[in-house]
């Protein structure tokens, strides 16, 4: 199973290593076989018959295992994230090196806990707490304040006072997830649901019937030049699309609490759920989006979904593609190398201000020069590099309609343009000009307030509670997170 | 009146007191933290300490470790920890160190416990020191103190202390907290790898852990257990344990963790590929066919079946139903590796794994997860590939998939076309072709659209137009790609041949339609791409009539020195060809062949080519050169020769993809492989799976229940739940099913009669322990450390032999009764 446990800084240098016992190798004799065996990036790493490495790279740290060969290949990844989960747990967020350098005290006594022998053995945080305490409270008490500030939420009393030396009689906890003897002065719960949005949506010709008038309405709002624009108007079709979905948990509740959540999964009957251990399934499958729990202590994720699209009609999949929705049209003007894009966001019940919008353009022509915006209603416009291009709306309240109006400019057109006058009236030259198009655009944003699934927690209560107190009313407090994932519109 | 002012004054004192409890409450956790940050200060100065090396440094631990102070101590444990973390040796202090096992500050006897087992087995005479103290924290009121007790001292490798070892493994697996017995399950699996003499007895042990009433001990006894028989040890023995738990493990499988869950389910479909009677399946088909469970389902494919699974199979099935709706991805994993072995597709496509397969890989957060998914979803796909084929839109490319998610993103889109997908497919394969701006992938996506023809006609040739289209387009790898699909395109149509000559005048026009490629000026072909399609053209003449290719030499003829290498030698090939062909026709013909090749056109420009390449700069062109003067113009029977291995038919280019052979499939082949299925006439009767006797341990005072099987109905209450009398010491819960246990506990009871003996004093001290910790409890410890430690060990062999005879009678009677 494991042999040991490498954290290393993306340089590749050691900050930490754990090794299972005396004849596993140390980070400094594995870094130059991992090295000298992967020149890309693999994740896998085979150093001999017998042994491989795992590697997992966040954004500062790389955190390396090494494992016997055999093995479920998920399961090493599995326990990397886990660790992460507890490091963040005990030290707080985010992930840092000078976090881990000085804590590694602590480090070393959890995963001594959490590899036993190179089995996993306890990798809960919750059940963690309960074996090794909390040594450093002044991070902890950092990361709440920290989170205090963003939050706006009175969490400085909620400090939990469980780290007081326990009574000796009582058994660890009976329910592995949570830790035993939980406290809290102030108790509160709170529901992240957050929804991902990946499509890929195609542009097709549309009938011109409906073209045109769509067309001539827009036109006269916003003078769009070019009677020409009509005859290549797009719409666009999604081609795949997923919702993936997760339901985030946060717990600070006395004692031992059962709890109840409803789910308005709004008709959907398969959402493909993966449960936290703690949720009782024979209550799910009675009842469609019945929860009923005990929560572990703390931060933890309650279920996750994924909502597949593609099973849906045409029209059920445009309406659960979230709270912006796009129209695309490009090879317009002369040149037939300018492109269109117009956002409508809709007034959706809920839904204060679309935030982060921005949409990346891309191109990939050899011999691209750049891709210049010659109108735009709302944020700013800037070319990157690499044929990428974006425009960044930041944050915008539903109800109105953005334009963008661009061109791909290349080094063909360049030349071609000075010619072009004498040119110009051959109607054969325009027609095999190639159009110049975006090879795709991505579009993302967050909102708050709805889910683009339409799914909602229609209820959360406390069904019974050992050692909380019936007058005590916990906090509740449930919010809804839209955001993008791979958003993209191919031309 | 007055009254309520009472009340009143009352109600505000008591808010009053109320607020200021809370404040003071409030400032003991200020001062907590500030002490709290004190401490982190003074630890962060040691800890820099550490990083400064400096000549002084190992005195300055030296002293912080023999200080009196108990933070002195921890921050010089503290170091020597921080010291190893960054890969350091931290054997200098190993004598400082293991003095403060006694320490009372549990943080550092637990960092000192740590550094023990990683160095004790250099150091074994002073670790011997520690070894008392350890054995003394068995005994501490606090579950984990003794979890970790248990679990450092089976970490000390050290030989001599195995008698020791097995005298404390044997209280603890009856300890009353579960976390205990756990951790003596993995403490079992390091003793067992230490020393093979007391296998038996482990084994024994560990089986009684397997038996266990609590789900978190079991979980963790599997992983010992699957850790202590993966050396591969004989088989049977091996499994004995398993079979009296299967259907028990079946049923408690959603309470383990999630590494149990795993490890059990890949220990189960190895049992039940040993052990269980092959699932069969009835196919509606004309005859109702019954076929045992085939390794290949291609020939079922298109039949409806039921399944009839074995009892007990269908038990296991059944429990892994509910373990789909795991967070854990390598759970998933298992039960796919269970599905695959034990079960035909129909039973993946109810488990619905599809779709979990697929959330997986949208699911963005874990790269790697991702890649191995749809690894292992290619791996399923190259089974079967109906499970994944509804799911086919959830393989489109994103903008932000890596390479490699890319590339198996479309080898597994190519594997899953068929008649009705096979137009978005194609759709998608082509966008990517040619708008990926990643070359490795439009190549791939090239070989896919390659992998794509033969799903119908009226399709190859949308392709093969399409691909002739795009050669003005495409550039580098990917237009070489895009060759060896038309080459692969034509040598289709080539079989197809049979069937009607139209085929031929196909690939005439292919053929023609390259060569205009080769003549266009403006498009300025890479040489690589010239040359290939040199040599489709020479390898199709024969096809063409030989009309085409000709022309192409003699085109290509006049500015012969001017191409690059590549094209030199091709045409030098080309020209080979034609002339064997004409050599051929003019033998058939029976004319004197040296008389007509004077005039024949051909011929002079192969010459031609053979005076060019004479003085060509490279030496593959010359050589080659040579050696078809010599065939081709020195006779009929070595013109034979040529003409055989210049027109033989060349295989048609296999497109496999590229990442097939990743390090991560190769991980995971790897890990799904199974034992094969055990002899279906040798299997052993199902009744050796009958229930097992679960032990329940008792929640009550009593720190160690005597290990004797003295054994109780199920649900029946202990009679004891006064506890901690020493009268109640011995009374022991365990759970059977069966009335007729009766015989077999009396056995059991014989047995452990000695056990009783042998380990008296241990379970004195313990009792006694109860009572008073301080100082019966180091003389018990003591004891075992002395000189008769070897006898202990040895009788504890003997008795475990008298165990194992017992059970034996005791199944016997068990089976007869039955």
């Amino acid at each position: 199973m494991f042999e040991a446990v490498y954290i290393a800084d993306t340089n590749n240098n050691l900050v930490y290593e754990y090794l299972i016992n005396l004849s596993s190798p140390s980070f400094k004799s594995l870094i130059s076989v991992v090295s000298s065996l992967s020149a890309d990036p693999n994740n896998i790493i085979e150093i001999n018959k017998n042994y491989s490495v795992y590697k997992y790279t966040t954004s500062n740290i790389i955190i390396y295992t090494l494992n016997v060969a055999n093995i479920n290949p998920m399961l090493p990844f599995h326990f990397i994230l886990q660790l992460i989960d507890v490091i963040h747990d005990y030290f707080g967020y985010p992930l840092a090196i000078p976090k881990i350098e000085s804590n590694d005290d602590t480090l070393t006594l959890l995963i001594s806990q959490m590899i036993d022998d190179g089995i996993p053995n306890i990798t809960d945080f919750n059940q963690l707490r309960d074996i090794v305490p909390f040594s450093s409270f002044l991070s902890k008490l950092l990361g709440k304040t920290s989170q205090m500030t963003t939050n706006a939420i009175k969490k400085s009393t909620s400090t939990s006072i469980s780290n007081l030396p326990r009574s000796q009689d009582l058994n660890t906890s009976s329910i592995p997830w949570r830790r035993s003897n939980v406290r809290h002065t102030n108790n509160e719960m709170y529901v992240d649901v957050v929804e991902t949005v990946d499509v890929i949506f195609k542009s097709v010709a549309k009938s011109l019937g409906s073209a045109q008038q769509v067309k001539q309405f827009d036109s006269a709002f916003y003078s769009t030049n070019s009677s020409s624009t009509s005859s290549y108007s797009k719409s666009l079709v999604p081609v795949s699309s997923t919702i993936n979905g997760q339901v985030l948990f946060t717990s600070r509740l006395t004692g031992v609490p059962c709890l109840q959540m409803i789910l308005n999964v709004a008709g959907l009957n398969n959402i493909n759920p993966k449960f936290h251990r703690c949720v009782k399934l024979d209550t799910w499958k009675q009842n469609n989006g019945t929860l009923s729990f005990i929560p572990p202590d703390g931060k933890f994720t309650l279920i996750k979904y994924s909502i597949d699209l593609d099973q849906f009609s045409r029209k059920d999949q445009l309406s659960m593609l979230g709270s912006v929705s796009v129209d695309y049209n490009y090879g317009l003007g002369l040149h037939k190398n300018e492109f269109e894009v117009k956002l409508q966001l809709p007034v959706i019940k809920g839904v204060t201000k679309i935030e982060n919008l921005s949409i990346e353009i891309n191109a990939n022509y050899s011999n691209l020069i750049t891709i210049k915006s010659s109108r735009l209603t709302h944020g700013d416009f800037s070319y990157k590099s690499n044929g990428k291009a974006e425009w960044n709306l930041r944050s915008v309240t539903p109800g109105v309609n953005p334009i963008l109006y661009g061109s791909i400019i290349t080094g063909d057109m360049e030349t071609d343009s000075e010619t072009f006058d004498s040119e110009r009236t051959t109607q054969d030259k325009t027609f095999t000009k190639p159009v110049l198009k975006p090879a795709f655009i991505k579009l993302s944003y967050t909102n708050k307030g709805s889910l683009p699934s339409g799914i909602k927690v229609d209820s959360l209560k406390i069904v019974s509670a050992k050692g909380l107190s019936e007058t005590v009313k916990p906090y509740k407090g449930v919010k809804y997170l839209t955001k993008t994932g791979d958003f993209i519109i191919r031309s | 009146m007055k009254y309520i002012c009472v009340e009143g004054a009352r109600y505000f004192l008591k808010s009053i007191s109320q607020s200021m409890a809370e404040s003071l409450s409030k400032i003991s956790s200020i001062f907590e933290s500030a002490k709290d940050i004190a401490i982190e200060a003074a630890v962060s100065a040691s800890s820099r300490l550490a990083d400064t090396p400096t000549s002084s440094r190992p005195q300055e631990i030296r002293k912080l470790l023999s200080s009196r102070v108990e933070r002195d101590v921890l921050n010089g444990m503290k170091c020597v920890i921080s010291l190893v973390s960054r890969g350091e040796d931290g054997l200098p202090y190993f004598a400082e160190i293991v003095k403060n096992i006694t320490s009372s500050n549990s943080k550092v006897r637990n960092l000192v416990l740590v550094y023990l087992t990683r160095y004790a087995e250099v150091e074994p005479d002073k670790a011997l020191l520690s070894i008392n103290s350890i054995q003394k924290l068995l005994d501490d009121k606090s579950p984990a103190t003794r979890a970790n007790s248990v679990k450092s001292l089976s970490g000390i490798r050290i030989p001599s202390i195995i008698p020791i070892l097995l005298v404390c493994l044997k209280r603890t697996i009856n300890d009353r907290s579960p976390l205990v017995r756990a951790s003596t399950a993995i403490a079992i699996a390091k003793v067992y790898e230490i020393d093979k003499t007391s296998s038996k007895q482990l084994f024994e042990y560990i089986t009684k852990l397997l038996a266990d009433s609590d789900a978190q001990v079991v979980g963790t006894a599997i992983k010992a257990y699957v850790k202590m028989t993966s050396r591969g040890d004989s088989h049977t023995k091996k499994w004995a344990p398993i079979h009296g738990h299967f259907r028990r493990f079946c049923e408690i499988l959603p309470e383990f963790d999630e590494w149990a869950q795993s490890t059990f389910i890949d220990l189960l479909t190895d049992y039940s590929r040993m052990f269980l009677a092959k699932p069969k399946l009835y196919i509606q088909d004309s005859q109702n066919t019954i076929i045992d469970l085939p390794e290949d389902f291609s020939a079922i494919a298109n039949y409806d079946y039921d399944i009839s699974f074995d009892e007990d199979m269908g038990l296991f099935l059944k429990s892994l139903r509910n373990l789909v709706y795991s967070d854990s991805e390598f759970v998933i994993l298992s039960i796919l590796r269970a599905l695959l072995a034990l079960a035909p597709p129909k039973t993946i496509k109810e488990f619905d794994l599809g779709s979990t397969l697929c959330a997986m890989i949208s699911d963005s957060d874990n790269p790697q997860v991702k890649l191995l998914a749809l690894q292992t979803i290619s791996v399923m796909i190259s089974k079967d590939k109906t499970v994944f084929a509804p799911h086919y839109k959830k393989f489109y490319i994103f903008t932000s998939d890596t390479i490699e998610v890319a590339k198996l993103k479309l080898g597994i889109l190519s594997l899953l076309v068929d008649e009705s997908n096979i137009k978005y497919v194609i759709e998608e394969l082509k966008y990517n072709a040619l708008n990926n701006s990643d070359s490795l992938v439009t190549s791939e996506a090239m070989r896919a659209i390659g992998r794509c023809s033969g799903v119908s006609d009226t399709w190859n040739d949308k392709i093969l137009k399409w691909c002739l289209k795009n050669i003005r387009n495409a550039s580098g790898s990917a237009l070489n790609e895009l060759l060896t699909v038309i080459r692969y395109m034509i040598q289709i149509q080539q079989q197809l041949k049979s069937v009607g000559d139209s085929s031929n005048k196909k690939i005439a026009s292919i053929v023609y339609n390259l060569s205009l490629i080769l003549y266009d000026e403006g498009l300025n072909l890479e040489s690589d791409a010239k040359a290939s399609i040199i040599w489709i053209i020479g390898e199709f003449t024969k096809e063409c009539d030989n009309q085409i290719a000709p022309d192409v030499l003699r085109r290509f003829l006049e500015g012969f020195a001017d191409e690059p290498e590549e094209v030199r030698y091709q045409l030098l090939v080309l020209s080979a060809k034609l002339f064997s062909l004409k050599l051929d026709e003019i033998h058939e013909i029976g004319s004197s062949s040296s008389e007509f090749l004077q005039n024949d056109i051909i011929s002079k420009m192969f010459q031609r080519v053979l005076t060019l390449c004479k003085y060509d700069s490279s030496y593959d062109t010359r050589d080659k050169s040579r050696m078809f003067n010599i065939l081709l113009n020195s006779g009929h029977d070595n013109s034979q020769l040529a003409s055989l291995f210049l027109q033989v038919p060349k295989p048609a280019p296999i497109f496999t993809s590229l990442v097939s052979n990743s390090i991560e499939s190769k991980v995971l082949v790897k890990y799904l492989k199974t034992s094969a299925w055990a002899d279906q006439s040798e299997l052993p009767p199902a009744s050796i799976r009958k229930p097992a006797p679960v032990v329940e341990n008792k929640l009550n005072g009593s720190t160690g229940v005597s290990s004797s099987m003295i054994s109780k109905k199920i649900g029946e209450l202990p009679t004891s739940t006064t506890g901690i009398s020493s009268s109640s010491y011995n009374n022991l819960t365990t759970k059977i099913p069966k009335p007729t246990y009766q015989l077999q506990s009396l056995d059991e009871f014989f047995g452990s009669e000695e056990e009783e003996g042998d380990s008296s004093d241990e379970e004195y001290s313990e009792e006694s322990s109860e009572e008073d910790f301080s100082e019966e409890e180091s003389a018990a410890s003591a004891n075992p450390n002395s000189s008769d430690v070897g006898s202990l060990h040895h009788s504890n062999d003997s008795e475990s032999d008298a165990d194992d005879n017992s059970s034996g009678n005791g199944d016997d009677a068990k089976s007869l009764l039955a």
